[in-house]
């Protein structure tokens, strides 16, 4: 059965992809790593599983967004596939960006004080 | 078998007809993640690759299946044939093929839903153009056969529409949980 979907779980798709290549933008990095990194990044903000990073990583990297880059860091393990925006994940990076400002502002706005509650 | 191999297998599992280089990409990619965390995705790991599926698609050599074994459905689903075969369920035929084409669509995208479509609508049409251009030619080696407009009609939109439905239909979804 399909499972249900809340506004919440909703609102955390929406900014999910935005997150994604704003980290990525600031410098490449791999599966494990961009888990860790966006929690830390985001204050908590953001807690995402490999379930959720891995679908998403591979759309964006279809869509031409992120560029992979495999890296042998350590010398007896696995290479590393690194992800790092492309000039049409920065153009995109840009048009999200746009978009998501003007709605956070307004959003803080409507709430006034009750961001305080 | 360790954890790591053990987890890997079921994700293989769950990207089944998924090209191998882009299982064993992937694989590889997790298999580094374990490296770096030293602990397994929360995620099960049928689902972790049917998730996995849903962005790479089936593979090119399932996706060509698809499109050869819709030729066929195309002949069978064709309504002249019943000139030669009475006994033929067209209509049944008619509905495999959309039930091919929407199968195309969902696990090899719109460009594979358009071919599919495509090849279950080339026999159709040219059944089409042979009984209507070509008629006479037809009725010198068998009876007198006709072919109503209504039929025509059918033929076409369905023909049509096949390919169509195959393009749109292969929007897939693909959205983080």
């Amino acid at each position: 059965m399909a499972r249900k979907t809340d506004a919440v779980t909703e609102l955390r798709r929406g900014a999910f992809e935005l997150a994604l290549l704003a980290y990525l933008n600031k410098e490449a990095d791999f599966g494990g790593a961009i888990i860790d990194g966006l929690e830390e990044a985001t204050a908590g903000g953001f807690t995402i599983t490999e379930g959720a990073l891995y679908p998403a990583l591979g759309r964006l990297e279809k869509k031409g967004y992120l560029q992979p880059d495999m890296r042998k860091e350590v010398e007896g393990r696995k290479a590393r596939k690194y992800y790092s925006l492309t000039i049409e994940g920065k153009e995109r990076l840009k048009e999200l960006k746009n978009a998501w400002l003007p709605l956070v502002e307004g959003m803080n706005t409507l709430f006034g004080d009750d961001n305080n509650e | 078998m360790s954890e790591i191999d053990n987890y890997l297998k079921r994700v293989r599992k769950g990207m089944r007809f998924v090209s191998g280089s882009n299982k064993t990409s992937f694989c590889n990619e997790l298999g580094a993640q374990f490296e770096y965390r030293g602990s397994l995705p929360q995620e099960h790991p049928v689902a972790l690759g049917k998730a996995m599926r849903q962005v790479y698609g089936i593979g090119m050599f399932y996706r060509f299946i698809l499109i050869v074994t819709a030729f066929p459905l195309g002949v069978l689903s064709t309504p002249m044939i019943s000139s030669w075969f009475p006994s033929v369920p067209v209509n049944l035929f008619l509905l495999l093929s959309l039930i091919w084409v929407f199968l195309a669509a969902y696990y090899g995208g719109r460009w594979s839903g358009l071919f599919t479509g495509l090849s279950v609508a080339v026999p159709r049409v040219i059944a089409l153009m042979l009984f209507t251009i070509g008629l006479d030619f037809i009725n010198q080696f068998f009876d007198s056969f006709e072919v109503s407009e209504g039929d025509i009609g059918l033929v076409l939109i369905t023909s049509l529409l096949l390919p169509i439905v195959g393009f749109f239909a292969g929007g897939r979804i693909r959205r983080p949980d």
